[in-house]
């Protein structure tokens, strides 16, 4: 960027001092030699002037520094440090020829870039108590904090007077990355909008060396998770779409009830009775469920599923527990609730089919009873087994991006 | 966007006057003020060359503004003492024509209005409260000179007083004094970076 600069003398202590570039609007010039405020507009006349200048506590930018930021190319005229309570940060008062004056502020590693903005907001900020909301500039904004300043620091050219001890009050409302600031000064109130820049961005800009490793927080840092935050947006279509399908399974593929004959029950030697049913497939390569309402008629053990036709053993599980054990993918599958057990199957072909189960005889009062077990086949069953998974692990995603991003604000609002 | 075609007096240059209420115009070619009156061309004489500085907003290139695009048409610099500010005579698509003023960064977008009525001049002071608005500036300014194509007469010299009224809602109302004549404008204060120039 070509500059106007010009090489004046400081008229308190005579250093020579460059003018950067500020246009008509600069008020004051402060010689970054000896601290002395000097009249922009009456000749560099001396304002004020302090027996000791004291450096800022860490400027990574200088004056006379350029970059380009937002597309426009901007000049370091003045540099303005400010201290509230523990806080630290400065001000660089930028000029660009073509959009006139910004700041550009710097906190622990944060970068903020700020302009004057004419439209107030619709609230009395300074009234207002923390996360109570206000609409500035089109935009809603959380009032944040607020907070007495003091000026620690002043160089070069501003469009205001600044000296070294000069105190203002401010309000702040956020809506990471962007922010509005109210200052409240003796005459008059200015209003700001802020906007956070990440610190590369900002070095890459104005070549910045000895870069500084950004504090954990800024109040206007906006969130970003390198992984979760993709992985959580990534994961709400799947787990709506897994929702949907548990839904739809659930309420409109049920499957159809098949036909079911109960065969008998047979006692064996060893205390155990051998329950027997036929059930018919009508078409092939469909997914079976088997239900079994044992309700309270004893512990469930070897059950069996044969082909009538080909004699062929379709299903041929031990006792209930070692069975779960067993069950993986479609091939099989049990389940085994309170009094009951279901079982999907993915059956080949059509046909009869013979269901048999042992259960310990229940000897009650010296007598014997075989309680009767209900069976239910659903044919055309659709399971929803990988649909719960995907529900799960998409859920998971969820919860942790949040937890991780309500983290973040909690340790945000620990600023205000 | 229509446009007739006059010839310069002066040098005989082809002239295209984009707008239709166009009271004025610069010759690209020699320099000269051509006033247009009805259908009559009057040679107003050689105008100051406007020296170049650094602008977003630069003659016949348009721009954005709020998704809608603006043509600027010409230009006037003025001298209020503590520096100067430029004026952008600026049309839409449909030929209606702004005025953009740029001071150091601060973007105004007005338009001419009908001077409020009863409108008391002698009111209107540096922090004067007139309803909702709020007297921020009373200065005089020089016309430094200009170029492109304007609805009014203007000559370089020419003096005027001018009055600019803010209201909270960035509503800006700015009243021009000049030959005993009041002028009025309304509008609101533009974000520079809201501004964006076609390539």
């Amino acid at each position: 960027m070509n500059t106007k600069k010009q090489s004046i003398q400081c008229t308190s202590c005579g250093a020579p001092l460059t003018l950067h570039g500020g246009g008509h609007k600069i008020q004051s010039l402060t010689c970054e030699y000896c601290g002395a405020v000097l009249d922009a507009r009456k000749k560099y006349a001396v304002l004020s002037k302090y027996s000791e200048h004291k450096e800022p506590y860490y400027s990574p930018l200088k004056l006379g520094d350029q970059g380009k930021l937002q597309g426009v190319e901007f000049v370091v005229i003045g540099i303005v440090e400010w201290l509230a309570g523990l806080d630290r940060w400065i001000e660089y008062q930028l000029y660009s020829p073509t959009h006139g004056y910004v700041w550009l502020e710097y906190s622990l590693g944060h970068w903020t870039f700020t302009r004057r903005v004419r439209s107030l907001p619709d609230k009395h900020v300074w009234s207002l108590t923390t996360k109570e909301t206000f609409v500035a500039n089109q935009r809603s904004y959380v009032f944040f904090s607020k907070y007495s300043a003091e000026i620690t620091y002043v160089a070069g050219e501003l469009t205001w007077v600044a000296r070294v001890g000069d105190k203002t009050t401010l309000a702040e409302g956020i809506d990471p990355p962007y922010g509005y600031l109210v200052e409240y000064q003796k005459k008059e109130t200015e209003y700001y909008f802020s906007e956070y820049i990440e610190a590369p961005i900002v070095e890459e800009a104005f070549d910045v060396k000895g870069k500084m490793k950004p504090a954990k927080m800024h109040s206007l840092k906006p969130y970003s998770s390198k992984w979760l935050e993709p992985l959580s947006k990534v994961s709400l279509p799947f787990f709506f779409i897994a929702f949907a399908f548990i839904l739809l399974i659930g309420f409109i593929a049920p499957g159809s009830s098949g036909e079911v004959t109960f065969l008998g029950n047979q006692s064996s030697l060893n205390g155990y009775v051998k329950t027997t049913y036929e059930f018919r497939v009508a078409y092939s390569n469909r997914l079976i469920e088997v239900t079994l309402n044992t309700g309270s008629a004893g512990d469930l053990y070897d059950m069996q599923i044969i082909n009538q036709q080909t004699e062929e053993i379709i299903l041929n599980l031990g006792n209930k527990e070692s069975a779960i054990e067993k069950s993986h993918g479609f091939g099989y599958r049990v389940l085994a609730n309170i009094g009951k057990v279901k079982t999907q199957i993915a059956i080949q072909d059509e046909g009869v089919y013979i269901l048999s189960f042992y259960r310990k005889k229940i000897i009650s009062n010296g007598t014997i009873s075989t309680p009767f077990v209900p069976v239910d086949i659903k044919e055309g069953y659709f399971s929803s087994h990988y649909f719960l998974q995907i529900l799960m692990i998409s859920l998971l995603f969820i919860v942790i991006a949040a937890f991780s991003r309500w983290w973040f604000e909690l340790k945000r609002w620990e600023l205000s | 966007m229509s446009s007739k075609r006059i010839n310069c007096p002066q040098c005989g240059s082809q002239l295209p006057v984009r707008f239709k209420y166009s009271k004025l115009i610069v010759c690209e070619h020699c320099g000269s003020t051509i006033f247009l009156e009805d259908q009559a061309v009057h040679l107003a004489g050689t105008q100051s060359v406007l020296s170049e500085e650094p602008s977003l907003i630069k003659l016949k290139q348009s721009f954005i503004y709020k998704q809608k695009e603006y043509y600027p048409l010409g230009h006037i610099r003025y001298d209020y003492g503590r520096g100067f500010w430029d004026e952008w005579w600026i049309i839409n698509s449909t030929g209606k024509g702004y005025w953009m003023s740029v001071d150091e960064g601060d973007f105004a977008f007005e338009k001419p209005i009908e001077v409020p009525e009863g409108l008391d001049i002698d009111k209107l002071q540096l922090g004067n409260e007139i309803g909702k608005w709020v007297v921020t500036e009373r200065n005089h300014a020089v016309c430094k000179g200009f170029e492109g194509e304007l609805p009014e007469k203007i000559s370089v010299g020419d003096e005027f007083e001018y009055i600019d009224l803010s209201s909270s809602k960035g509503e800006i109302l700015s009243v021009e004094i000049f030959d005993g004549k009041i002028k009025a404008f309304q509008g609101i204060w533009v974000d520079p970076f809201e501004v964006k120039v076609q390539a």
